[in-house]
């Protein structure tokens, strides 16, 4: 009885953290008007030299105050990592579970 | 209890699939010119013969970290590509075109030009350009007269044709500010629209 409770709170946790991972990334990619391109630039408070160029795929990763900055792409890729791994976790609890039965 | 687990790892999944489903790339249809979706969307209630099509456009266009240049005796560009792609065109008759124009999001008569506004304040504004392809190859498309949808980008008629343009940032109007002023993020949106036209 004790351990069906703990699959119990299991299965919920896993479903509760499925529902966060999704909202989260469909407003992490959705945040803007529909039909549009979001068009980005960054300006550092250190003068930068002529000589320097920067790339884009630098500025992503670039920030004054260290904060992460995820792009669209990103976001979903470590949302798909995170789903892969909860459900990952869900099927061997429940390989398990039918095990210890037996 | 076994029927539940089951029940709850079915809906764990479901909501996977379902959230991965919400991102991807931007596209515009005939039936939703103006919209977009994060997936390259099927045009759904089109019968056989009726036209079809999927344009898609970039998710996010990045100038990268903009440099203060030391003087304006010449101009100093930050150019940035982009690709906007007729995913899928379908039964358009001769001599019908898919148009795709674009403005900015806050564009009106009395102010057409393109902007990245800072995010924090001063909230100071940064034009730039866009170019149907290299700018060396032409006018930039906001040089000409804007409609109601914007300035006229390009043209398809035919699936997989593509537009590799270019948008230019002149960093000259930066020069001589303060960087504590201006230093952050900027960003800004370009709205496309697109029709069938009739040449």
């Amino acid at each position: 009885m004790k351990k069906h409770s703990f699959l119990k709170v299991f299965f919920i946790l896993i479903v509760a953290a499925c529902l966060f991972t999704a909202v989260y990334s469909a407003e992490a990619v959705d945040n803007r008007c529909l039909g549009d391109t979001e068009v980005v630039a960054h300006i550092d408070t250190q003068p930068a030299t002529d000589s320097q160029v920067s790339s884009p795929d630098e500025s992503n990763s670039d920030s004054s105050d260290g904060a992460l900055i995820l792009t669209g792409q990103q976001s979903v890729l470590i949302f798909v990592a995170v789903s892969a791994s909860v459900a990952a976790i869900a099927v061997i609890a429940f390989v398990f579970k039918r095990k210890s039965r037996v | 209890m076994k029927t539940k687990s089951i029940l709850a790892l079915a809906l764990a999944l479901s909501l996977s699939a379902a959230a991965v489903v919400s991102a991807s790339a931007a596209t515009l249809t005939n039936t939703s010119p103006d919209g977009s979706a994060e997936v390259t969307a099927r045009i759904e209630g089109a019968g056989p013969g009726e036209v079809s099509y999927i344009i898609t456009i970039p998710d996010k266009v990045d100038f990268g970290v903009l440099t203060q240049p030391s003087d304006t005796t010449s101009d100093h560009f930050k150019d940035v590509s982009y690709t906007v792609t007729a995913t899928e065109i379908n039964n358009l008759p001769e001599n019908n075109w898919v148009s795709v124009r674009v403005k900015d999001e806050n564009a009106d008569l009395e102010n057409d030009q393109f902007y990245i506004t800072q995010t924090t304040s001063p909230n100071t504004k940064l034009t730039y350009d866009v170019y149907e392809g290299l700018p060396d190859e032409g006018q930039a498309v906001n040089t000409g007269d804007m409609s109601e949808n914007g300035y006229l980008l390009t043209a398809f008629n035919t699936t997989g044709q593509k537009i590799d343009g270019t948008l230019r940032l002149n960093q000259n109007q930066i020069y001589g500010k303060s960087l504590d002023e201006i230093a952050g993020d900027y960003s800004g949106h370009m709205v496309f629209h697109s029709s069938i036209i009739t040449v």
